[in-house]
């Protein structure tokens, strides 16, 4: 009877079988979509699995490009500046003592943002370095005038430094901007360095440690002697102050405040301190001393003038720029009348042989002023009648050769030999070593740096 | 007889004299008075100085006329009302006397004192130029002029007179700027010449007790802004030492290019005030919302050359209009390497 009852219930009747052929039907339905949504799925990541591939091929190459994975630029012992170095034979990068280095040396190719002259401090042979920072990195390195090695000393990234300035005890002073636009300028030593003749050129690389000076200083010029800091800082709604100040910033005494902020500042090694008036050509420049805070006019009412007064001496050379001539005159002292000297450049490009030191090798200090010789890098000819301006704009650059003046006798003789070099620069921001042997300078046009050696013979 | 002690108690008189101001006085006689006029009127050290004579109480063409320059006999003669000295180093001072003796034997004096100082004014403008430029901000329209006086003033006892001891009267174009003016006020501000005009400012500075006065005038003409650009370079900020000339070739694909408005009324490149307005191939590219004076071109892809002018305004200021244009050559292709020695871009 159950069994029977059982049976009745199994069998279908017609709505259950029209039910369950709804059923199978819906579940196919599913399981076709199901299926679908997966083939499309799988088929949308394979696509963006390739298209991702794709682009990363692109960055890949693009890194590449930008040097990714390449060998790195530091770390070895001269850093990226190295690569670049003119002339980089191994002797170069190992010390190549008894090599002889070129008169006219490209130190670096690549941009830097200055340099200076160091002097051994711990060696009785004392030796001069050449202390410089790479534009992009703000690395420094020290080449060796002797040797021509190279050893890099900082290893912390200092992007797009502008400027940079350096004490004959190697402090520094890296100038740069902010996003805003603000000038920022760091100051301090590499720790730990070993300011000598004999620094290996496997020397660690340290990291840079210093402090910020105020925002905005319009001028940072290190005076060798004091090593101290001349600084141009403005004021509140214009104007500026000239203030002596400690490497670091931590004392500052302000010897001169101006209701005006563009100034030139020279800090000489007697103490003496000057400025002159930003030069603009056809216009008025003037060239003061500052004298317990007061200004003792030095030069008056020279149309484009450039300036650079002499240490231990009332001399000064000044340049020009009236009417598109631009010219140079010696001034051998205050009151007394300028002569005009044989060759045309601007006071810029020049720079005044020390004062012979009495006794070499012992830093000591010298106190008569010696003959007046200075060097000028002198233009082939000037291609704007605005000189100044156009020149400071970088809107012309000028192909110069290295002059000796005798400024006593007004004679001028070309530093360098014919065949000497074939290379053009455009000197700016030349300066000299205080043995009067070697004179740094900057290529305007691609800022690559520089260093002449003048002859024995030549020697002041 | 009379004639000749009445001369010698006027020379007397005048070397030795009890009152002394700058430039022109005449001193007290019995007869008549001289004036003597100076040019110029505010002599320089060592400058050359036109002395002439005037009186009203006697007629001095036809007078016997003596000049004296510290008691040295510099000029004499019947008529003789001009005469010529040198003025002495700063600090100095010298006593120059004339005397004349008419036909009827009157007599009369004048005397005045050459004290050469050195007056200059220097000045700049508040003009924007980029940080490290190293030549002076020259004024354009719409910017200010400050102007600062050097004043000189020694006296003959070597001393200076202090800045806050001269009254400086401050001119533009003729007129007394009244507010600008005063004792101690060196410093002046001054609005910059409209648009291709020049201004003279001058400056007088005279010691308190008048005894000493200089005087000093320069022309300031106003410029038009210059637009500058420049590449901004990832690595090593804008190449400030390398302007784009009318035709310029960059190294790489992509290049940010950074305008320099120098001497336009601004604080910075991107002045709120300023509008730039930016065209690559004549088609208006809209400035950047936070940093309007640059623009970025890529030419990955395309090659040839671009042409890219910028025009440049300033909201209320009609006469500052500035405009460049430069046709830049980017790599073929846009197949330039990133990271390129920009400093030699355009050598090879």
């Amino acid at each position: 009877m159950e069994e029977a009852a059982r049976l009745a219930q199994t069998r279908s009747t017609p709505e259950n079988n029209s039910a369950k052929r709804n059923m199978t039907s819906t579940t196919k339905i599913l399981r076709y979509a199901v299926t679908a949504a997966i083939i499309i799925l799988v088929a949308g990541l394979a696509g963006w699995y390739f298209f991702l591939n794709k682009q990363g091929q692109a960055i890949t190459a693009t890194d590449a490009g930008r040097g990714l994975g390449s060998p790195l630029p530091f770390g070895g012992e001269t850093g990226s500046t190295y690569d670049n170095v003119s002339g980089s034979d191994a002797s170069l990068k190992t010390g190549g003592e008894g090599k002889t280095l070129p008169r006219l040396w490209r130190v670096a190719k690549t941009p830097v943002a200055g340099m200076g002259f160091v002097t051994a401090a711990d060696n009785a042979s004392s030796s001069v370095q050449l202390y410089f920072a790479e534009r992009g990195t703000g690395y420094i390195l020290k080449a060796d005038v002797k040797t021509g090695s190279l050893t890099r000393l900082t290893n912390k990234l200092f992007p797009k430094v502008y400027e940079a300035v350096f004490g004959s005890d190697g402090a520094f002073v890296l100038r740069s901007m902010d996003d805003e636009g603000h000038i920022l300028s760091f100051a301090g030593k590499v720790p730990g360095q070993n300011v000598s003749a004999s620094s290996s050129p496997v020397a660690a690389t340290t990291a840079l440690s210093g402090n910020y000076l105020g925002r905005n200083i319009r001028a940072v010029v290190p005076n060798q002697q004091t090593h101290e800091l001349l600084l141009l800082v403005p004021q509140t709604g214009g104007g500026s102050d000239v203030i002596l100040s400690s490497w670091n910033g931590a004392v500052q005494k302000t010897l001169f405040s101006s209701p005006l902020s563009g100034w030139k500042l020279f800090s000489l090694s007697d103490g003496r301190i000057f400025l002159s008036l930003a030069p603009s050509d056809d216009t008025a420049g003037y060239a003061f001393e500052i004298q317990n805070g007061e200004l003792i006019l030095r030069l008056r009412d020279i149309p484009g003038l450039t300036f650079l007064p002499r240490t231990l001496s009332g001399a000064a050379l000044f340049g020009q720029s009236d009417g598109g001539d631009v010219s140079l005159f010696f001034s051998p002292k205050e009151g007394v009348g300028a002569t005009s000297l044989p060759i045309r450049t601007v006071a810029d490009k020049c720079v005044w042989a020390p004062p012979p030191v009495p006794q070499p090798g012992k830093q000591a200090k010298a106190t008569s002023p010696g003959p007046l010789i200075a060097y000028c890098a002198v233009p082939d000819n000037f291609p704007s009648k605005n000189f100044l301006a156009d020149w400071y704009m970088g809107a012309i650059h000028t192909s110069d050769t290295w002059w000796r003046i005798d400024a006593g006798t007004g004679e001028a003789t070309p530093v360098l030999e014919p065949g000497d070099t074939e290379e053009t620069f455009d000197v700016e921001n030349p300066m000299i070593d205080g043995t009067g042997q070697e004179i740094a300078f900057m290529d305007a046009k691609d800022k690559s740096l520089w260093l002449l050696r003048i002859n024995a013979s030549e020697k002041p | 007889m009379q004639a000749r002690s009445k001369m010698f108690f006027l020379l007397v008189f005048l070397v030795f004299p009890a009152g002394l101001i700058h430039a022109q006085i005449a001193a007290p006689n019995t007869d008549g008075r001289i004036v003597i006029g100076m040019t110029p009127e505010n002599p320089v050290p060592g400058g050359y100085v036109h002395l002439s004579a005037q009186s009203s109480t006697i007629d001095l063409e036809r007078s016997d006329v003596t000049w004296y320059a510290d008691n040295t006999l510099i000029a004499q003669g019947i008529g003789q009302t001009e005469a010529d000295v040198s003025a002495g180093p700063l600090g100095s001072e010298v006593v120059v006397a004339v005397i004349a003796q008419s036909a009827d034997g009157m007599l009369a004096s004048g005397q005045a004192f050459i004290r050469p100082t050195e007056v200059d004014i220097v000045w700049e403008s508040d003009s924007y130029t980029p940080p490290f430029y190293k030549g002076r901000a020259l004024p354009s329209a719409g910017t200010k002029i400050r102007a600062q006086a050097i004043a000189d003033l020694k006296r003959p006892d070597g001393t200076l007179v202090p800045e806050g001891s001269i009254i400086y009267t401050w001119r533009r174009n003729r007129s007394v700027i009244q507010t600008a003016s005063g004792r101690g006020r060196s410093f002046a501000t001054f609005p910059a010449p409209a648009l291709f005009g020049t201004d003279v400012i001058e400056v007088e500075a005279v010691s308190a007790d008048g005894t000493l006065a200089g005087k000093a005038s320069v022309n300031i003409p106003s410029i038009e802004p210059m637009l500058l650009l420049y590449e901004d370079h990832p690595l090593f900020g804008i190449l400030y030492s390398k302007a784009l000339g009318e035709t310029a070739t960059v190294k790489d694909a992509e290049v940010t290019f950074a305008a320099v408005p120098y001497f336009a009324q601004a604080v910075s490149p991107d002045d709120s005030q300023l509008a730039y307005n930016w065209t690559v191939n004549g088609e208006r590219v809209p400035a950047d919302y936070i940093r309007p004076s640059a623009v970025t071109i890529n030419a990955e892809g395309s090659s040839g050359s671009a042409r890219l002018a910028l025009s440049l305004t300033r909201a209320r200021n009609w006469n500052m209009k500035a405009e460049g244009a430069w046709q830049i050559s980017f790599p073929n292709g846009g197949s330039g390497t990133v990271g390129t020695d920009p400093f030699n871009a355009g050598k090879q």
